[in-house]
């Protein structure tokens, strides 16, 4: 019986090398007046039900 | 324990608030240096008192209540047009006028406007509105300059500057 080829599905990343911590992902916002902010990228919901906006920086 | 005067001490602003009101949040926000500041606002905030009587006693005993924010003032030198105070004035005479402060004790390089902020250096935060632009006095003694009135609106956030 021919060998069939498998893949397996990657969900989650790859960890960073030994020794170097994952970068954190951050997100850009601005808000009406103008000003930025980069706050965690998991914490945008509260920033963006109090008026900020993303935008790409 | 050191006494220090405050000089040096330098100001930071943004024309909005931050999500949370901590360290994350305030550390997320892009600051521009308020150039020319004079006297910097005092950051503080002041609570209620409830008092509650007992028949019983005799007594009148004070329980703490809600806090409210310092309602102090920015007075500055100039025209208004350096970047960070001008966002300041437009905060200040705009309907919300939604403002964050920075007080930082730098100890960086001073090109010219106080020493810059480097990582470590004690800052204080808190966010609020601006209000009450006012001219100096127009007369022959008087320099060029104005204030602004911020009210906080949360509690101070004591911090250091972030890497």
């Amino acid at each position: 019986m021919k060998k069939q080829n498998t893949f397996t599905r990657i969900d989650t990343p790859l960890a960073s090398p030994t020794g170097v911590a994952a970068k954190p992902v951050k997100a850009n916002l601005t808000n009406k007046a103008g000003a930025f902010a980069t706050p965690l990228e998991k914490d945008i919901g509260a920033w963006l039900k109090i008026g900020w906006f993303r935008v790409n920086k | 324990m050191t006494t220090n005067n405050n000089i040096g001490l330098t100001l930071y602003g943004v024309a909005g608030s931050p999500a949370t009101n901590n360290k994350a949040g305030f550390e997320a926000l892009t600051w521009v240096q308020l150039k020319g500041t004079q006297s910097l606002p005092v950051f503080g905030v002041t609570h209620n008192n409830i008092d509650v009587s007992d028949l019983g006693t005799g007594f009148t005993s004070g329980v703490k209540g809600a806090a409210t924010g310092n309602d102090t003032t920015i007075t500055y030198h100039g025209d208004g047009t350096d970047t960070g105070i001008a966002t300041a004035i437009v905060a200040a005479k705009a309907q919300a006028g939604i403002y964050s402060l920075k007080i930082v004790r730098g100890s960086g390089t001073d090109t010219g406007d106080g020493p810059a902020p480097v990582a470590g250096d004690v800052v204080q935060y808190a966010h609020g509105y601006l209000h009450t632009y006012a001219e100096n006095e127009k007369d022959d003694s008087t320099f060029e300059g104005a204030t602004i009135n911020f009210k906080q609106n949360a509690a101070t956030v004591d911090d250091v500057e972030p890497t």
